[in-house]
């Protein structure tokens, strides 16, 4: 799960909106007047990808800066893809479009995280969060876990959140051991591999140790 | 005669969906009907109600039971586009009855002949074609004796069946199908009750006739005469297709009549390889599903036909899954297959277009369709092929199953990555001889052979 940073605010009629609704202290109507537009910028900030789990879920054509006009998303037919998550559900009721609460994510996923009580020590767009420091990666079981180095307490709260998060998911951890066997593929060749996705399995991989089998699983 | 599009609006948990059911761009039958179409889904999602609309489509369409209720609710409407030859037409169900909704040449619709005129042509097509529609539900029916039983059938009627033709339903949803079979294996009951009268006639003049040897060596020369004429259907089918099936169960085809009588004539009978007969009482249950689908392709040798299989795996052991579809499609070439399954074996058998996912919506519970490709309908756009698939990326990927093995295996796996981590640190401290760390690695190795050293 990498960082995210979502300070580029390309949507700001939604931003403008909300921001009024706050300092009139009124609760945020479920209204979908700007649903899209929040969604593509979250996109924008997230290159695209599933905020926890990496997995590709918009092109990058569709959230070029040129896609929006005067502070609001232009086109209106997007495909639907990914589905809007609120990191903690619990602010859901009051401000459903919280811009800090929120994230797309993979629309399973989203269904399995539903209302799970969440740590902040893994939310991907606080400044401080820094997943090298926090998660390791092993590539036989292609499992995430948390880092050795931290305290028990902290490997604890991590643990349970690489659940909530579902980092492990069996369906992301397919997809993940299949596009780094492909990376480890190029790497293999000598060819140039740039990641799209999975930055951070692919950054916490070694790619002169690893083991590809060609039925997508490895043990070595 | 071929459906190239199904679209449901407001029927059970479809609220619109629409289903290609063409070759995409790029494949050398590029917007043709598809030749075999795979039905997956989680139960619930529809796909018994698919092949069972299409049949009530497709045998309304053959004008039997006219005033068949159709299933859609109302409120609900299910058109289907159907290819005959160069013309196409869309029916809709309208109340009761089915419509035509569209119709025209095919590539040419702009330029609509009168509707007599085209439903003339399409009769001729129909005529010179020869449609037929066989039906294979999940609960295959070969009571082929049941005696005063109702035909429960909507479509066909008693009379009808006497003289099953083409451009019916051979359908083995029906209660009593003893006709049906009779219609089936019409040849090879013909073939021998004339091979038993001809070897009666033979025992006759032996009786007759004595020591008269010309006469009944000319009477038997008659027999061999007919025979090499006319060979035994039974034998053709054993060797040609049946005795290859199913001789990995030990079995082979009866070819011994010598002891029957005409009663008893009318179905195929299967023997041990020693000779044993093996009554249908004592058939598996796989045997029966071999039999019994492979049968009625093999004599009528449906080359115009919409065939419906709603789990092809049934009773089949894995290993017979993975050629089972071939073994249908070359039977009957040009007809349209339509199979639901639940079987990644049976899944691999299919190009990745002619896969149909239909899929629960999370938030709505309505079904849609998920798409195996990404922007264009075109061969190059698809993510999965299952034929290049292993069975558990199968289950994986095109259907979806969410993990890879048992939640002993994932657990067992998380234990794993835990364990090697601290087999990490150890051997960073140079400890992984001592007590601690040999006991670690033990533990590492015996997880994995539990893993069957695949991770």
């Amino acid at each position: 799960m990498k960082h995210i940073d979502k300070s580029k605010i390309l949507s700001t009629k939604y931003k403008e909106w909300v921001e009024k609704l706050d300092l009139e202290k009124k609760k945020h109507p479920h209204s979908s007047r700007y649903e899209l537009d929040v969604k593509m910028n979250l996109f924008y900030c997230q290159e695209g990808l599933c905020a926890y789990t990496e997995m590709r879920l918009c092109e990058l054509d569709k959230i070029a800066e040129s896609k929006w006009q005067n502070g609001r998303y232009k086109e209106s037919n997007v495909d639907k893809f990914g589905s809007l998550d609120h990191f903690n559900p619990g602010l859901k009721e009051d401000k459903f479009f919280d811009w800090d609460n929120l994230f797309m994510v993979h629309t399973d996923i989203n269904f399995k995280k539903h209302d799970k009580e969440v740590d902040i020590i893994l939310k991907p767009d606080l400044p401080d969060y820094d997943p090298y420091r926090l998660l390791k990666y092993n590539p036989k079981t292609h499992f995430f876990y948390p880092h050795p180095a931290l305290r028990d307490d902290e490997r604890a709260r991590i643990d349970r959140m690489i659940g909530v998060l579902q980092l492990n998911h069996g369906m992301v951890r397919y997809e993940r051991e299949s596009y780094l066997n492909e990376a480890g593929i190029f790497h293999q060749k000598g060819l140039e591999f740039k990641p799209d996705r999975f930055f951070t399995a692919y950054q916490m991989t070694d790619f002169q140790d690893y083991n590809i089998s060609y039925g997508g699983k490895s043990y070595g | 005669m071929k459906i190239a599009r199904i679209e449901l609006k407001d029927f059970n948990q479809f609220k619109h969906v629409t289903l290609d059911l063409t070759y995409p761009r790029g494949h050398e039958k590029d917007g043709e009907p598809l030749d075999k179409v795979c039905i997956i889904g989680q139960s619930g999602t529809g796909k018994t109600s698919l092949l069972r609309l299409i049949k009530w489509f497709v045998s309304r369409d053959n004008n039997i039971g006219e005033n068949v209720r159709l299933p859609v609710p109302t409120g609900g409407r299910v058109d289907m586009d159907f290819n005959v030859s160069d013309l196409h037409y869309r029916l809709f169900n309208n109340e009761s009855n089915l419509e035509y909704d569209s119709f025209g040449k095919k590539n040419n619709d702009k330029k609509k002949v009168s509707f007599t005129k085209w439903e003339q042509s399409l009769n001729a097509a129909l005529q010179q074609i020869n449609p037929l529609l066989i039906n294979y539900p999940v609960e295959l029916n070969h009571k082929r004796n049941l005696t005063g039983q109702q035909e429960i059938s909507p479509f066909v009627n008693e009379d009808e069946l006497k003289e099953l033709k083409p451009r019916q339903i051979i359908d083995f949803a029906f209660e009593d199908i003893k006709k049906t079979w009779d219609f089936i294996l019409k040849d090879i009951i013909e073939h021998r009750a004339n091979a038993l009268f001809m070897k009666s006639k033979i025992a006759d003049s032996v009786r007759k006739l004595g020591t008269n040897l010309r006469k009944v060596q000319e009477e038997s020369g008659e027999y061999d005469k007919w025979l090499s004429q006319n060979p035994d259907p039974v034998k053709v089918i054993a060797d040609k297709c049946l005795d290859p099936i199913i001789d990995r169960l030990g079995l082979k085809v009866n070819l011994d009549i010598s002891r029957k009588s005409i009663r008893e004539l009318g179905f195929i009978e299967l023997i041990t390889k020693d000779g044993k007969d093996v009554p249908e009482d004592f058939w598996s249950t796989g045997t029966w599903q071999l039999v019994q689908t492979i049968i009625p392709l093999y004599q009528l040798r449906p080359g115009n036909a919409v065939i419906l299989m709603d789990e092809p795996e049934r009773s089949l052991y894995p290993d017979y899954q993975t050629t089972i579809i071939d073994t249908y499609i070359n039977l009957a070439p040009g007809s349209q297959f339509f199979f639901a399954t639940h079987s990644p074996m049976i899944a691999s058998c299919f190009e990745p277009w002619e896969v149909i996912e239909l899929k629960f919506d999370h938030e709505t519970r309505f079904v849609f369709q998920d798409l195996h490709y990404e922007g264009e309908n075109h061969v190059d756009n698809y993510k999965y092929d299952p034929q290049y698939l292993r069975w558990d990326s199968i289950l994986q990927r095109i259907f979806d199953l969410e993990e890879e093995g048992s939640n002993k295996r994932i657990g067992a796996l998380k234990a794993l990555t835990e364990l090697d981590a601290q087999i990490e640190k150890v051997k960073d401290r140079n400890q992984l001889d001592s007590e601690k760390g040999k006991k670690m690695v033990q533990s590492y190795l015996d997880l994995n052979r539990k893993l069957g050293w695949r991770t």
